[in-house]
């Protein structure tokens, strides 16, 4: 043995820290150089350091990215939260915007009307039975009464069949119960506008004799003394003379679109008017 | 004599480890000196030879890749293997309280050694800002230090079986 048993482990304790005397010495000493161990340890520890940092990295990122779409869960729930407010508030406000202009329409129709009319909205609407009704938030209370004509700005939608007191019930002018005594705008030939269903309307009882072509303008007559004259009812669709009969089919497509009535006009006439 | 290749090995990839953990994780704030911990292991666990020759090559591998001078974590660690060797014979091992105390002050006493070496290898004065460093760091280095006992402690079994490589005495 190099030492003597009893003083080994001080020796070696002694020899360690030379070592590291001389190690440090030395690089105190020569500080510049980098030393073939010292370069071998780094030259090691490169790709070590490289696939812990990617390790890291990618952990970091992934973790970043988690907190970060914690972070946009949130801020995307209330975004979408804010934005259906918007859309809703954008529909009110469209739905304003349009109700203004349908509104709009119907007061430039209530001045060409030389009658006192009450404006109503559309509460119902049944056009898929046979019978072809709507029915409107007036009533007996706002002083409508049955059998008073009832108008869009486009033009005749019908009349009353039924009142009550808040509510009032329309008969649309393509019910196929409905006629109305109307005149060809153009030629001046009257017959009556029966309603057809899907179909539109059907004026009646004109002569084979009588000329009328498509796309002539359907009044009302004032006749009846239902409807005042002059109101819009259609445009002649098609003209057929070739049945046996004595008068000619001519259909006629209503000028109102009654799958997008909302507000009407309801005509309030005197019993003189009627008269 | 695989554990004198294994051994150095594994410190590599601590101290990297570490060294990229202060880096990465916190910053570069604070570093988690691992190797410090790893080198009070073997104070308690190997023989005088084997665990100074492992703590020699573990300071080597420090002052290599974090130091710029060679020679001052090698004589670091050296000087706390042979403490802890010495604490080793005196207290039993294996009580976390004592392995934190320990490593607390092993984490210090390595801070005033830098602080005093400092001027004689760079000349300058280390600032008193970097030193209130160490406080902190040591803390933490203590608050690790049985977890990572424990974790040392598996490797060595893996690596040796529990009665092969720590022939301690105690």
């Amino acid at each position: 043995m190099l030492f003597p048993k009893k003083y080994r482990s001080v020796m070696i304790a002694c020899l360690l820290v030379v070592i590291s005397l001389i190690l440090l010495s030395y690089s105190i000493r020569q500080p510049s150089k980098v030393g073939f161990f010292r370069s071998l340890v780094l030259e090691a520890a490169a790709p070590l350091a490289n696939i812990i940092t990617v390790s890291f990295e990618g952990l970091k990122e992934s973790w970043n990215r988690y907190i970060f779409l914690v972070g946009l869960e949130e801020e995307n729930r209330r975004l979408k939260k804010g934005n259906a407010l918007l859309t809703q508030e954008t529909i009110k406000y469209r739905e304003g915007y349009l109700e203004g202009i349908r509104l709009q329409k119907l007061l430039a129709l209530k001045e060409r009307v030389n009658y006192p009319t009450i404006t109503a909205r559309v509460i119902a609407r049944d056009q898929t039975s046979i019978i072809k009704t709507i029915l409107i938030n007036k009533g007996t209370s706002h002083g409508l009464r049955v059998d008073l004509p009832v108008l869009s700005d486009q033009g005749l939608v019908g009349r009353i069949v039924e009142a009550s007191s808040h509510v009032s019930k329309i008969l649309l002018l393509i019910d196929e119960s409905s006629n109305i005594d109307a005149l060809v705008q153009e030629t001046r030939i009257q017959g009556i506008l029966q309603g057809a269903g899907s179909l539109g309307c059907s004026l009646k009882y004109v002569s084979k004799t009588e000329t009328v072509n498509v796309g002539n303008i359907v009044i009302s007559s004032g006749l009846s003394g239902l409807f005042p004259k002059g109101l819009l009812l259609g445009s002649v669709k098609s003209v057929d003379k070739t049945d046996s009969g004595l008068f000619q089919k001519v259909d006629v497509a209503p000028f109102v679109d009654f799958a997008r009535l909302e507000e009407v006009m309801v005509i309030v006439l005197n019993k003189d008017d009627e008269s | 004599m695989i554990n004198y290749i294994l051994v150095p090995l594994f410190s590599l990839i601590l101290i990297v480890f570490q060294m990229l953990v202060s880096d990465i994780m916190l910053f570069g704030k604070i570093g988690v000196e691992l190797s410090l911990i790893l080198v009070v292991y073997i104070g308690f666990r190997l023989d005088i030879i084997r665990g100074g020759i492992l703590s020699l090559i573990i300071g080597f591998l420090r002052d290599c890749i974090t130091f710029s001078i060679s020679g001052l974590y090698t004589l670091l660690y050296v000087i706390i293997f042979l403490i802890s060797m010495l604490a080793s014979y005196r207290i039993p091992p294996g009580k976390p309280a004592f392995i934190m105390i320990f490593t607390l002050m092993c984490a210090l006493f390595e801070g005033i050694i830098i602080a005093l070496f400092y001027p004689l290898l760079y000349g300058a004065n280390i600032s008193p800002h970097t030193l209130l460093f160490y406080i902190p760091q040591a803390l933490i280095v203590s608050g690790l230090s049985p977890i990572l006992f424990r974790a040392f402690n598996r490797i060595e079994v893996v690596l040796n079986g529990r009665h092969e490589w720590p022939v301690k005495r105690i």
